[in-house]
Formats: C-alpha cells, sequence, structure tokens
C-alpha cells in the first residue's frame, strides 16, 4: 500500500505523508479509513500496524476480515451482542488508568449504530474501516475531518490535529527509510517501547518521591528534549497521566549559558549540578561519559577536607588524560567538563571562567567568588 | 630503588608538601614543611587521591597524566609516570604559582625517572 497525494510524490512528501499517519497512530489519534473494496482493508491494515505500538491491546471489532483474525497477537471481539462487546471495551480502556495495557480499537464496516457506539464512548485510539465513505458522510455525522490523506484504492480521514511537532516520527521514518520491512517494523516498535517504558520509569521515580529534573532524564533516558515532550504526552494520551508539572525545567540562564558554550570546538559535553540535582546537561558530541561521575570527583574532594578543598568553599579540579581533560568547578552551582581533543585546556579554563562568572551574577542568590580566578 | 626516590625533592617554593608513591598507597618518599605535618598529610591526601584516580578509570577516562586541585587554601599538583610503575608525584601547598610549579614537578618526576632508567 503506497500513499500520495498527487502524481508520483517525492520520497520526502511520503515521509511527511507517513509521519502523519505514524504521529496518528502513535498518539491515540482517532483514524478512518475509507476504501473503494472490502479486500483492500487486509492489505492496508498490515500497512497501519507497524505504526501501532505492539505493546496495546488490539481489538478487533465487526467484519474482521479473515486473513486479519488470524494475525499474532490481535483479540477479536466477536461473541455476544453489541452491548456486550460495548462493555468489554469500555472496562478494557477504563483499566488503562490502572496501568493496563493501553488498547487501540480497529472496527472493520461497522453499522451506523456500532460505530455511533465506539465514538460516543472511546475518545481516543481506534480505527474504523469503510468501503466507500465519503468525507461528507463523516462531517454530517458530526465528525469534521483534520486532514485528508488520499491512498491508492482510498482515502485516510484524520479525525484530530496530529502533534505540532512531527521531529520523532520524521527521524524515525528517516532512519527506516533503506531499511527492510522487517527491520522497519522492528525500529519502529523498538523506539515506541522504549517511550513506553520510559514514561513507566519517570513514572516510578516521581511516585518514590525522587527529584526529576529534565536534564536528568534526557541525559538517563539518552534522548533529546523533543523525544521527552513526545514521552510525556504519550503517557497523557495512553495513561492519561500528566507529569509535565513534576518535572523541573533547565533554569532560563542555564539553557542560555549550555548554548554559549556550543562554538568551543572541543567541548564534548558540559553538565551542571544544583547540589545534588543535575540542572543543565549538554552533549555537543558523542562521548559517553555519565555526569554523575562530576558528583563523585565532588564527593571525594569535600572528603579531603582542609587538605585542599574546605567544604562549601569554591575549588577547581582538572584530570588531564590521554586526549580527554575533565575540568570541574565548584561555585554556585558544580560545573563539569569534558573537553576531547588538542585543546589547550588553560585557555579553555579562562574562557569559561569568564562564562561562569557572567552566569553567576545572573540570578539572585549566594555568590561565590571561582577558585583559581587569577590562573593564566 | 628508594635512594632514587630520596633525589626526588622539588623546590617546595610555597609548597608544604611533596612525595612519590605508588599506585597502592605506598609512599616512596615524603617531604613535609613543617615535617611533623608529614602523617597528616599523607593520611588525608593520598587515600583520596587514589580514590579520585579510580574513579577517573571507572568514569572511562584513560590513565591520567596530570591533576590540578585548587582549593580556596591550598592547590595540589599531581603527575604520574609509568616507568616501572605507575608512580605519583605530588606537590602541595598554599601559595603554589600552578604552571611554574607543575614544571617543576615535571622535571623533577623525569629526573628520577631517567634514573629508574639508568642500569643498576
Amino acid at each position: 500500500m503506497t500513499a500520495g497525494r498527487t502524481g508520483q510524490p517525492s520520497k520526502d512528501s511520503l515521509i511527511f505523508i507517513e509521519a502523519r499517519v505514524l504521529a496518528t497512530l502513535w498518539d491515540r489519534n482517532r483514524m478512518v479509513c475509507s476504501l473503494t473494496d472490502p479486500l483492500l482493508f487486509h492489505p492496508l491494515f498490515c500497512w497501519l500496524r507497524i505504526y501501532i505500538p505492539r505493546y496495546r491491546q488490539l481489538l478487533l471489532l465487526g467484519d474482521v476480515p479473515r486473513e486479519t483474525r488470524h494475525l499474532k497477537g490481535v483479540r477479536v471481539l466477536d461473541g455476544g451482542d453489541l452491548n456486550s462487546r460495548i462493555a468489554a471495551l469500555e472496562q478494557a480502556f477504563s483499566e488503562e488508568e490502572t496501568g493496563a495495557p493501553p488498547i487501540q480499537v480497529v472496527g472493520f464496516g461497522l453499522g451506523e449504530e456500532a460505530f455511533g457506539v465506539l465514538r460516543s464512548r472511546l475518545d481516543r485510539g481506534w480505527i474504523a474501516f469503510f468501503s466507500g465513505l465519503k468525507k461528507k458522510d463523516l462531517e454530517d455525522a458530526g465528525l469534521p475531518v483534520h486532514e485528508e490523506i488520499s491512498l491508492e484504492g482510498g482515502d485516510l480521514f484524520i479525525l484530530d490535529p496530529p502533534p505540532a511537532d512531527l521531529g520523532p516520527e520524521e527521524e524515525l521514518l528517516l532512519e527506516t527509510a533503506s531499511c527492510s520491512p522487517a527491520m522497519k517494523d522492528f525500529m519502529i516498535q523498538m523506539r515506541q517501547s522504549q517511550m513506553y517504558l520510559a514514561f513507566q520509569a519517570i513514572h516510578a521515580e516521581i511516585e518514590a518521591d525522587r527529584s526529576v529534573t529534565r536534564p536528568y532524564l534526557s541525559e538517563t533516558l539518552w534522548i533529546k528534549e523533543k523525544g521527552l515532550k513526545k514521552i510525556l504526552r504519550l503517557g497523557q494520551r495512553e495513561q492519561r497521566l500528566d507529569l509535565e508539572p513534576y518535572i523541573k525545567d533547565t533554569p532560563p540562564q542555564v539553557i542560555e549559558f549550555l548554548k554559549s558554550l556550543s562554538q568551543e570546538s572541543d567541548l564534548a559535553l558540559a553538565a551542571l549540578f544544583d547540589r545534588e540535582e543535575l540542572v543543565g546537561y549538554a552533549r555537543y558530541r558523542e562521548c559517553f561519559f555519565p555526569s554523575r561521575n562530576i558528583l563523585k570527583f565532588k564527593q571525594i574532594l569535600d572528603r579531603m577536607g582542609n587538605s585542599a578543598c574546605e567544604p562549601g568553599r569554591p575549588w577547581f579540579l582538572e584530570i588531564r588524560a590521554g586526549d580527554k581533560t575533565v575540568q570541574v568547578f565548584q561555585g554556585r552551582y558544580l560545573y563539569g567538563f569534558l573537553l576531547e581533543g588538542g585543546t589547550k585546556s588553560a585557555s579553555f579554563r579562562n574562557r569559561i571562567r569568564e562564562r561562569i562568572l557572567a552566569l553567576e551574577r545572573k540570578p539572585a542568590g549566594r555568590r561565590e567568588p571561582l577558585a583559581g580566578a587569577g590562573t593564566k | 630503588m628508594s635512594h632514587t626516590f630520596e633525589s626526588f625533592r622539588p623546590d617546595l617554593g610555597g609548597g608544604e608538601a611533596s612525595g612519590a608513591f605508588t599506585a597502592e598507597g605506598q609512599i616512596l618518599t615524603w617531604h613535609a614543611s613543617p615535617p611533623e605535618k608529614a602523617g597528616e598529610q599523607q593520611a588525608s591526601l593520598i587515600p583520596a587521591i587514589l580514590e579520585l584516580t579510580e574513579s577517573a578509570r571507572l568514569a572511562g577516562l584513560p590513565s591520567f597524566e596530570q591533576i590540578v586541585i585548587e582549593g580556596s587554601e591550598r592547590k595540589i599538583l599531581l603527575i604520574r609516570v609509568q616507568e616501572e610503575g605507575p608512580f605519583l608525584f605530588l606537590l602541595g601547598g598554599k601559595s603554589l604559582d600552578v604552571l611554574p610549579a607543575m614544571e617543576k614537578l615535571k622535571r623533577a618526576a623525569e629526573a628520577v625517572e631517567v634514573s629508574l632508567k639508568e642500569p643498576k
């Protein structure tokens, strides 16, 4: 099954269309597929299926095609009357809030009554397949169509607006563009499962009363800002849990500070701690150096006591090792930098010291002079 | 070998401690100013420095070549020499000027390294 709006779409526009379909299904938005022939239900369902997270319970309703019934991991609700099937759906839907896997309902050729009940009871998480249904039919039935995508043999009607930022979807589709179907399926499912598990982990951290900052999640979960947004939105769409208010943001002046370091060619990583809390984190190039190491160095230096670093007073540490240099500054924040390559670490230190002093002048609060301020 | 390390006595200009020890913490030589501070210096510095170098190793850093710690009161300089060791050479004090002191420390450590290479 291929998608296209007019003529032969370019690869870029195909990815754009595919990203909207992926985002719709991943975010559990509602979608109606109208095909010219019911024989196309199964191939279209197979095309859409790789975009539906495998951890969801896939519940099939209506006139389910025979080939579709035999797919692994699907559950067909076809016993009893309409009311008992709807009751089973509602129960599965309500159990999501208590931690049961989220559901994804797919209805095939539903009658008017069944479709009416489905859309009135479930505000998300369903796809309905019809043959010969027009956009106007949906709109007359009180279902405004947000976007229409033409396919060979039919149309997709997207009922809910997709997320404003399709970056995670487009990135994933570009990464998998040259993969075989099986590998593409694997990579999409892997990313979706990672995000689902990441949300569970964030939820557990918050329930355990741990302080959770955006940089901490970004580093620990190895994700960018837009990936974290996606995880939090999926949690809202799948479990109706909004964890956003529980996550501490990076202070704006710290974001500005980290951005200003992007021109340092040998800087691989910067991490800022406020006591034990990671409040700023940026990786400027691929490297593996968990920021907790900076805290560990601090704990050791704190234990040296008056031999070197008096507790609560500023200090500076530099470790040169092969092509890597670690610099740690204790000021109002604890600053850690990993440099790689041929940096003149003394000149980096002088530049960074100026930036740190500028940062520490900005917010209100205690300010300690920086250690080694006179070093050239 | 101990005689070789006894020769490691960088000018303590501004320094309070200089010494060499192995990666296992065995002290090879130590000079303190005033001398009665030696025990206290060794007890507070050597375990912490070994812990720091071990943490750096566990963090995935290659073997360190030099470490600089500048506290609000004191500065500590450390270099590592691989020859027949590794051996760690330390210089610490309140009023060390870091860059010249590091150069002195390196030269003194190199002198020890050369004498270690000489045929016994």
